[in-house]
């Protein structure tokens, strides 16, 4: 479990980096670094998260599953992400 | 004579018309025409008690809701302006333009309320929000005649402007739009632009002037597609109104299949370029109702609209026309000599009173011919064969992103603020196969240790709308100049 999540993290982390922070330094990004309430993705990006998510872990959001709960952090979508695909 | 129509006479007659049918549905409840207009009475008389009247201007700061809606009318009633303030945005910036537009007194949700604590004195607590009136330490400044609102847009020195609007011109738009999308009691309008954007004009105004149902669409909900798509098909809107960014992600994420949308009759978008490309995306779900883009600047509300042609073929170019002037106003193109792209220049009565204190502004984007005052727009425009006008840009360096204006020297004003940074500059690229603005920022540091794209951001969160947010912040050890020691733009943008 412990394994699968930081996988996932890892996964997340590479996918924000690459499509949204560019010109990020290594290190910078971490598991509690507020995403939405801290302007790194804005809705679109959040939606594109989403997507990405689904396809990769094989899962659907609910429509009011999308918000800050699940979403703000790495370790948060890590969770998320492990919750619903654990059933 | 018959007596002058104003803005809240649309909702006295709604209730005296409609009493039971639904006025409002927001998050937590539906709302009567008679309750409504009951609400906006009692908090009229607290209002009148405090004697505000005529001259004044009253800010609301809540969230949006059906208080919110009661807040504008009581207001209105007083004979006082509205000020809609962004309830998502930074205090910091909400606290100048409250300050700027020199308020009598403020409806504030209770989470602000230490905002305020030292220039404002509590006069009531309402149901979410707290009535505050100002200390009155100087004569407040007088609001010209018939003012309705001021709605606060981006401005190019660095701080957010004032528009300010009348009853008459605003029921000259109301009335346009009756005319045109011939609204009934049976509509049932989405409000989904909040309320500090002009686009909410429409939404509130020209559905209750029908006594129709207005579905309020609050802050979280209105940028999550799929909970969208959801309401849509619930509450069976029929008329629905916002930016192309919201249409493009709800046909991108919305997961529009999962419900259907019978009652849906017409769909306005505004605020920015539609591309057809990502329009027929849309128009699979939705191939029933009637399109139309309308365009203006809040300082005109909307002044030219097309409706969008059944068969998309016969579009030739890769972006809808923005049309033809609305039947009560006259468009001219001022162009030099030759050249076919002009300004594109908006006459008549529905146009804005001015900005709010700023003389010298004003006397820059007005002129007149004959007796119609004209205002000048910035956008660029020509014709095409078919005499509908087509949007090619803008004169200046303003951006538009989901509508919101976004002037590129307001964020620089801001970034020149952070002690980190020593100098910076602003630019913007569009793609057109997403139909997205990106905002980059170059940023130089006093030290490396300041060269941080999330710090950066958080600064940025803390002072500016999430719209202004640059989406790339490139770090340079100097910003490259021209011959004339000016920031070489050019220079930079080959780097976008």
């Amino acid at each position: 479990m412990e394994q699968k999540i930081s996988e996932i993290k890892n996964n997340v982390r590479g996918f924000i980096s690459q499509n949204y922070l560019q010109t990020i330094k290594a290190g910078e990004l971490n598991d509690s670094t507020p995403l939405i309430s801290g302007g790194i993705i804005d809705s679109i990006a959040t939606m594109k998260l989403v997507n990405w998510l689904e396809k990769n872990y094989n899962f659907e959001f609910a429509a009011h599953e999308v918000d800050r709960d699940n979403l703000d952090t790495i370790e948060r979508i890590a969770n998320f992400v492990v919750t619903k695909t654990s059933v | 004579m018959y007596k002058k129509i104003h803005l809240h006479h649309l909702l006295e007659s709604a209730a005296r018309s409609y009493p039971d049918a639904t006025a409002l549905v927001d998050a937590e409840r539906k709302v009567s025409y008679r309750e409504l207009d009951a609400a906006a009475d009692e908090l009229y008389k607290q209002l009148k008690a405090l004697s505000v009247g005529t001259t004044d201007r009253i800010a609301i700061y809540t969230n949006k809701s059906a208080e919110f809606v009661s807040a504008i009318f009581a207001t209105l009633k007083t004979g006082a302006a509205y000020v809609p303030i962004d309830y998502s945005a930074p205090a910091e910036r909400n606290l100048f333009i409250i300050e700027n537009c020199d308020v009598k007194a403020l409806i504030v949700h209770k989470k602000f309320q230490h905002l305020f604590i030292d220039s404002y004195t509590l006069i009531s607590e309402l149901p979410g929000e707290l009535l505050l009136l100002k200390n009155n330490k100087t004569q407040l400044l007088p609001s010209p005649d018939d003012l309705a609102y001021i709605l606060y847009t981006s401005g190019s020195t660095g701080k957010p402007k004032g528009v300010m609007y009348t009853h008459a011109a605003a029921m000259e738009f109301i009335n346009w739009s009756s005319d045109t999308f011939l609204p009934t009691p049976n509509d049932c309008f989405s409000s989904h632009a909040p309320f500090h954007f002009d686009l909410s004009v429409f939404d509130l105004f020209v559905c209750i002037k029908h006594g129709a149902k207005l579905i309020l669409i609050n802050e979280e909900m209105a940028r999550q597609p799929m909970l969208l798509a959801q309401l849509i098909s619930e509450q069976k809107i029929t008329i629905w109104y916002s930016t192309p960014t919201i249409l493009n992600m709800l046909a991108a994420f919305g997961k529009m299949q999962k419900y259907s949308y019978e009652k849906l009759r017409l769909i306005l978008f505004a605020g920015e370029v539609f591309y057809i490309h990502p329009f027929k995306i849309l128009k699979q779900y939705w191939p029933a109702p009637d399109y139309y883009n309308l365009y203006g600047p809040t300082e005109t509300n909307v002044c030219t609209y097309h409706k969008v042609a059944d068969d998309l073929s016969v579009y030739t170019s890769t972006a809808f026309p923005i049309g033809k002037c609305c039947e009560h106003y006259s468009g001219k193109i001022l162009n030099d000599t030759n050249d076919v792209t002009g300004e594109l220049c908006i006459g008549g009565s529905g146009i804005m009173l001015g900005y709010w204190q700023a003389e010298e502004k004003n006397n820059a984007v007005f002129f007149k011919e004959g007796n119609i005052l004209f205002y000048k727009t910035g956008d660029l425009v020509e014709k095409d064969e078919q005499d509908d006008l087509i949007f090619k840009g803008r004169a200046d360096r303003m951006v538009k992103r989901n509508g919101y204006r976004i002037e590129l020297a307001e964020i620089e004003t801001l970034l020149h603020q952070n002690p980190e940074i020593i100098s910076c500059a602003v630019l913007s690229s569009f793609d057109k196969n997403n139909a997205a603005t990106t905002i980059t920022a170059f940023v130089c540091c006093i030290s490396e240790a300041g060269e941080s794209v999330i710090g950066m951001k958080e600064y940025c969160m803390k002072h500016l709308p999430v719209y202004m947010i640059p989406d790339t912040f490139i770090f340079l050890k100097e910003l490259p100049q021209t011959a004339s020691n000016k920031t070489d733009l050019q220079q930079l943008k080959k780097r976008l």
